[in-house]
């Protein structure tokens, strides 16, 4: 596989995929985990995952990539439940989810950067790229959303 | 300062004598005093800076012209664009929202009224700073983003340059204690009511302009110390050498640094502007905004998306098709929320009773010429039409149409709007019709010229062309549009001094306009508001004369919710702008951090190996100690003298295990210039201990204040402000000794 499909499969797993998952069943979930602890957990596997060396490993063994992917719908899932989860009563306010978000962006960009200038490959460069930009492009996303719904009147009450 | 000035500023007319007055105005720290100082020192660069533009466009009137040398011609451009960023559009900005966003919010004053004059004066003097270059041997001449290795001083061996980093380091330092006293005079000080999204558009934007300054300053920052280091002390850093793949890295760190910088620049320009935008349009329209929170929220887009698309000054670089792409497709992505906010200012307009006054004129060019400008940004966003036009006059027309067409008309307008506040008179009206019609024709004389030049392969930053076809017509054309411009400037100057005397009184809401500032007296006094009415929607003023057809009710449920409830809970205002502060200070050794993991190489591992990371160690397991131990200190809510001297004394002999390390490798003739590890290491390691040194000190203040009071009162928000910075300098000591001690061996 190679590390551009890798790092797709992140976007999928660890960003896209628990979006669904957390909106259909997290409001029935009624534990919550501290914000900063649900951000290094998605921030840690997002990153983790996608350096050179868990690339190569992941390449290495099956059943590795296969623990990796596990683990990045789980930490996904934990990233978005803090934002996305538990009913609106329950959520941080929209200052504390953009901060959440932004900073998880920032967290990845610098990951990002750091693959796509160190590479040696196309495959890797572009990797880094997709790292960089529509993995930020997510997260942005998703605070622009809670900024606009945050400011439309009557939303809260 | 003349009686004139002192009327702006709502002085009681009681006789002063003239020095009195004159230090009224230098020891001032009221937010309304500053923002016009800061108001009054943009015009005076702004002037300057024009003139330039005049100079450069009288040498460019005809081809082969010699009026001016090529250094001249290069200074010229240099300080033209170097003032016009610095020192006239940030700082003007700034000087707005200082003098409104208090009023706006019906706050007493902003957050840090002293922090807020430092700003100040740290503007004036950063500026006079850069122009003393001019007496000091030459002014800087390598161009606004001075490319390395132009900037480095085996190709600027005068002192311009040094002005230069000096000059732009002292402003920076001030924007950024700006943007933290902004943020925190929105969070913590608005009126009662006045919830987050009742936020007037122009503080909004303010608000969210000042955390891009917050992350965007540190990155030239660090970029303009690395460029002092290599010209005061013979650094490394952006210098072509090196062999193998090592080689011209460090010129194009600098383009990354200074785009990474520079593009949110762009939008530090104009997110204010759009925030004038959005308050005019509306109230000349007679109609609330169209899409409040589609303003707003853009406005977040853009933010975040302004750090993504820097690389996109880069394309004739040869990052490679993959970086082009990449930052192609996200430069177009911010042609989106820039377009949303565009068709919500004019379905603002639609169906208004529009009224034509001069801010209105303003902000309709603002429209026209800023979406002119954000085309033509759209097209250099495709690789292939940047590659052809690059370093071209196309580039000057695009940038001009943004900065001038957007952000000079919307200051515009916000003249003429905020004028009766400021002065208490009206703005000549007629004056300022005939100063819009000259505007906008020299504008779009002097610049829609320069796209056609520009496609006919014009290269910009050349002191003069030969005669080709065509070119010396435009080119001339341009001149005259140019100073078309200038005449408008001075029936400007001539407006504000006239009406400033003797306009029409304006009352305090002479607009008939919705939010807060127009409920104080114009000009207001110095506690701004006598009474401040009930806020219960987006326009108080309007709930308050339409007591039957209010606004719909935008929701106080937030206030459990919003930010600023947050930070009215956790956070005194103090350590919360400790927290901004810090938050600007991690990013800038974010960037130092980087420079070291991008410019590693094999000889930087074989030179870190002079380090002895077991020694160093021993030290930072001490620095590492003084974050519990200051915990320590501040437990409970009291100060415990003890362990604040601990965390001093762990602190000190952090200070001396650097200072015996630095001793060690100075012997054995490691430097600042020996290679590019030594410019890393003291660069690095040396702007942390300057760091801790101030931590230290700061720590002593607070020990010597306990010292003296009988009784061990705590300052709690002192105390904890300083264990915040504490924290930070330990956190990134962390990330030091692990990249620099410990990674740099493994690093590929």
């Amino acid at each position: 596989m190679t590390y551009v499909s890798h790092m797709i499969e992140h976007i999928l797993l660890a960003q896209l995929l628990p979006i669904p998952l957390v909106l259909a069943a997290g409001s029935r979930l009624r534990w919550r985990m501290p914000m900063p602890l649900a951000w290094a957990i998605g921030v840690a596997a997002m990153v983790g995952t996608s350096m050179p060396p868990a690339y190569r490993l992941a390449e290495a063994s099956l059943p590795l990539n296969w623990a990796m992917r596990a683990t990045l719908i789980l930490a996904g899932f934990v990233f978005w439940l803090a934002v996305l989860g538990h009913g609106q009563a329950m959520r941080p306010g929209p200052g504390a989810m953009v901060t959440y978000l932004v900073s998880a962006c920032f967290a990845t960009t610098l990951a990002g950067v750091y693959i796509a200038f160190s590479a040696t490959t196309t495959d890797q460069q572009v990797a880094g790229l997709i790292m960089w930009i529509p993995c930020c492009v997510v997260y942005l996303s998703a605070s622009v959303a809670v900024v606009v719904r945050g400011l439309r009147p009557g939303t809260l009450n | 300062m003349t009686d004139a000035a002192g009327a702006i500023a709502g002085i009681p007319a009681r006789p002063a004598h003239r020095t009195e007055r004159l230090l009224g105005w230098i020891a001032t720290v009221d937010h309304k005093r500053v923002g016009i100082l800061y108001l009054i020192t943009t015009l005076g660069f702004f002037c300057l800076g024009g003139l330039e533009a005049l100079l450069m466009r009288v040498q460019l009137a005809r081809p082969e012209n010699a009026l001016l040398s090529p250094q001249a011609y290069n200074q010229l451009f240099t300080m033209h664009g170097t003032t016009m960023v610095f020192l006239v559009v940030m700082p003007l900005l700034t000087g707005f929202a200082n003098y409104l966003v208090p009023l706006m919010i019906g706050a007493r004053d902003v957050a840090f009224p002293r922090l807020n004059a430092l700003s100040y004066w740290l503007l004036l003097f950063g500026g006079l700073l850069l122009y003393f270059s001019f007496l000091a041997g030459g002014a800087p001449n390598a161009g606004w983003f001075s490319y390395a290795p132009l900037s480095e001083p085996q190709y600027s061996s005068g002192p311009g340059m040094d002005y230069w980093a000096l000059g732009l380091l002292v402003l920076g330092i001030g924007t950024i204690a700006s943007a933290v006293n902004l943020i925190v005079t929105i969070l913590t000080l608005r009126a009662d009511g006045l919830t987050i999204r009742r936020l007037p558009l122009f503080v909004w934007m303010t608000f969210v302009n000042s955390f891009l300054m917050l992350a965007a300053l540190p990155a030239l920052n660090a970029a303009l110390v690395m460029l002092l280091v290599d010209r005061l002390l013979g650094g490394h850093f952006f210098l072509a050498q090196g062999a193998g793949a090592a080689a011209g890295r460090g010129p194009v760190l600098w383009q990354h640094f200074f785009w990474s910088f520079g593009h949110p620049e762009v939008y530090i320009m104009v997110l204010p502007a759009f925030g004038i935008i959005s308050e005019v349009i509306p109230v000349f329209s007679r109609k609330p905004i169209f899409g409040y929170e589609f303003v707003a929220g853009s406005t977040v887009a853009i933010a975040l998306l302004s750090y993504g698309v820097w690389a996109h000054h880069m394309f004739a670089v040869g990052l490679g098709h993959p970086f082009d792409a990449a930052f192609s497709g996200a430069s177009l992505l911010i042609a989106v929320p820039t377009g949303v906010k565009i068709f919500n200012w004019i379905a603002t307009m639609w169906g208004g009773s529009i009224r034509f006054t001069t801010a209105m004129h303003y902000a309709i060019g603002f429209l026209a010429m800023f979406t002119l400008g954000g085309i033509s940004g759209v097209m250099v966003a495709v690789v292939p039409i940047d590659w052809q036009v690059t370093d071209s006059y196309f580039i000057v027309a695009h940038m001009h149409y943004v900065l001038f067409g957007g952000t000079a008309f919307a200051v515009l307008a916000g003249v003429y709007y905020w004028f009766p506040k400021i002065t208490g008179r009206m703005l000549d009206e007629r004056w300022g019709k005939v100063q819009f019609w000259l505007t906008i024709i020299g504008f779009n004389l002097t610049f829609f010229d320069q796209h056609l030049l520009g496609l006919m392969g014009m290269p910009r930053r050349v002191f003069t062309y030969p005669a080709f076809p065509h070119w010396g017509t435009l080119n001339l054309l341009s001149t005259i549009g140019a100073f078309v411009l200038g005449v408008a400037v001075l029936v400007l100057v001539w407006n504000v001094w006239a009406s400033v005397r003797s306009g029409a009184i304006a009352g305090d809401n002479p607009w008939n306009a919705w939010t807060l500032e127009w409920a104080a007296t114009s000009p207001p006094p110095e506690h701004n508001f006598e009474q401040l009415p009930p806020v219960r929607g987006r326009r108080p003023l309007w709930d308050l004369a339409h007591p039957d057809a209010q606004d719909p009710d935008v929701g106080d449920a937030d206030a459990q919710t919003a930010p600023a409830a947050v930070a009215q809970t956790r956070f005194a205002p103090t350590a919360l702008g400790m927290l901004l502060f810090l938050a600007s200070e991690a990013v800038f050794f974010i960037f130092l951090v980087v420079s070291y993991v991008y410019l590693h190489s094999d000889d930087v591992r074989r030179a870190s190996s002079v380090l002895d990371p077991r020694i160093t160690g021993a030290y930072t397991v001490a620095l590492l100690a003084s974050s519990a131990t200051i915990w320590m200190a501040g437990r409970g809510g009291r100060l415990h003298r003890g362990w604040l001297a601990a965390t001093i004394i762990l602190g000190a002999v952090f200070l001396v295990g650097q200072s015996r390390e630095y001793w060690r490798l100075l012997r054995e003739e490691v430097t600042t210039s020996r290679d590019v590890f030594g410019s890393l290491f003291y660069t690095l390691t040396g702007i942390h201990g300057v760091h801790v040194a101030a931590g230290v000190l700061m720590m002593l203040v607070l020990a010597g204040l306990a010292w003296r009071a009988s009784k061990p009162a705590l300052d709690r928000e002192a105390l904890e402000s300083v264990a915040l910075y504490w924290h930070l300098v330990d956190g990134v000591w962390i990330v030091i000794f692990g990249v620099v001690y410990l990674g740099g061996r493994y690093l590929a």
